[in-house]
């Protein structure tokens, strides 16, 4: 899902640029980061990369990517999975060459910010009704949810960034770009669910001491 | 203090707003050969060239054949396919020979706890891939008919070793860090 550079207008990455400072000074400022959360943000970084790249096997012989973004907020909490998983996204962006430099913004509020929320909330919500259909439903939305923000800023594009008529990034619109990521995403999202429920479900067992003192 | 790091990433940036704000093809291909020139002097071309064709062929094959596929049914203006083309590659490009020649690390040495946030986390990153790679490794080696129940089993292994390991290396990393006076908490 990520966006690579040069899809999206200067007018949209430098206001969601602008957001991410943002949202990360507020997410610093409200965590005193001391000695044990730094390091611990940095293996949790590690372990959101580990997660991303489980591959799932898929009917015909292909295989899709697990986002993990649900397991890791709801097993530590969605301002951890935010940092943890934002650090990923910078390390891809500008270490690795990976998911670009200017969609970072779109990125990190994508799948870090609204990956992360919309699986917390999601759970807690749904938890009361039917925990095993709360945890399915969190690692659906934290799948879907990011790809519907992100099929929102590509759908823009035509309407933002264009000139006489003619598209000068992403040229598809919204009906489109909604559409194309919407449907793989959903179906891929029922994998990341069922992960979620049995992956949640193990290792809170397992490590009960850990995931049930925090 | 300004380093050439810090230089060099400000004019990395600066370059990446101007490449997407200007939407002439002329002038992304004279960035696209000054940026050959850099790379070629310094003995990079070829694998610069090799790297971002392989980083963006894929996404940009999927767009330019869907933008020509929609031609089929109404006007498109074939210029586009160009510029959005020529101005991927050129920014992916770019940021691989910003990655050859800056230091991050020390571009983000503003800040004492960001530099240790990022070195440690893109240090476990790549303890933690490559263990992963060995555990994968190792599976398929194992499993003659992989199947799903073998694949969960494996998996939930997999991951136990991984939040373990994400436990106890914090502790282990956040002690040393102490003992070795870095915070004065």
């Amino acid at each position: 899902m990520h966006i690579p550079d040069g899809f999206i207008s200067p007018t949209t990455y430098l206001p969601l640029w602008g957001v991410t400072g943002l949202l990360w000074y507020r997410a610093f400022k409200k965590s005193t980061v001391e000695s044990e959360q730094i390091s611990f943000l940095a293996t949790l970084s590690a372990l959101s990369f580990v997660l991303m790249m489980i591959a799932v096997p898929l009917p015909g012989g292909t295989s899709a990517h697990l986002s993990g973004v649900a397991l890791i907020a709801l097993l530590f909490s969605p301002a951890l999975a935010f940092g943890a998983i934002s650090m990923v996204i910078v390390i891809e962006a500008l270490f690795f060459g990976e998911g670009g430099v200017t969609t970072m913004g779109v990125n990190v509020i994508a799948i870090a910010f609204l990956g992360s929320y919309s699986a917390y909330y999601t759970h807690r919500f749904l938890a009361r009704f039917n925990e095993t259909f709360a945890l399915f439903a969190a690692g659906w939305m934290g799948m879907v949810i990011p790809s519907l923000f992100v099929a929102f800023i590509l759908g823009i594009q035509p309407i933002i960034a264009s000139m006489e008529g003619k598209p000068l990034f992403f040229p598809f619109d919204l009906h489109t770009t909604t559409l194309a990521l919407l449907i793989p995403h959903a179906l891929l999202g029922i994998a990341e669910g069922i992960l979620t429920v049995v992956l949640y479900r193990f290792l809170t067992k397992n490590f009960k001491r850990v995931f049930h003192d925090t | 203090m300004i380093h050439k790091d810090h230089l060099l990433f400000g004019l990395y940036i600066v370059m990446l707003v101007v490449l997407t704000s200007v939407h002439r093809p002329l002038f992304i291909t004279a960035a696209l050969l000054l940026l050959c020139a850099v790379a070629a002097y310094t003995d990079l071309l070829t694998l610069l060239l090799k790297r971002t064709f392989k980083s963006i062929w894929a996404a940009l094959a999927v767009i330019s054949l869907s933008y020509l596929a929609m031609g089929l049914f109404k006007p498109i203006d074939p210029a586009f396919l160009l510029l959005l083309n020529l101005r991927v590659f050129t920014l992916t490009m770019m940021t691989f020979l910003m990655l050859e020649h800056v230091n991050l690390f020390r571009v983000l040495s503003f800040s004492k706890k960001l530099t240790s946030l990022v070195t440690l986390s893109f240090s476990q990153i790549h303890i933690f891939r490559r263990t992963f790679v060995e555990f994968q490794l190792g599976y398929a080696s194992r499993t003659a008919r992989p199947g799903w129940r073998s694949y969960l089993k494996a998996l939930r292994a997999t991951l136990v070793y991984f939040v373990n390991k994400t436990l106890h290396t914090s502790q282990e990393i956040s002690l040393g860090m102490k003992s070795r006076g870095f915070f004065h908490d």
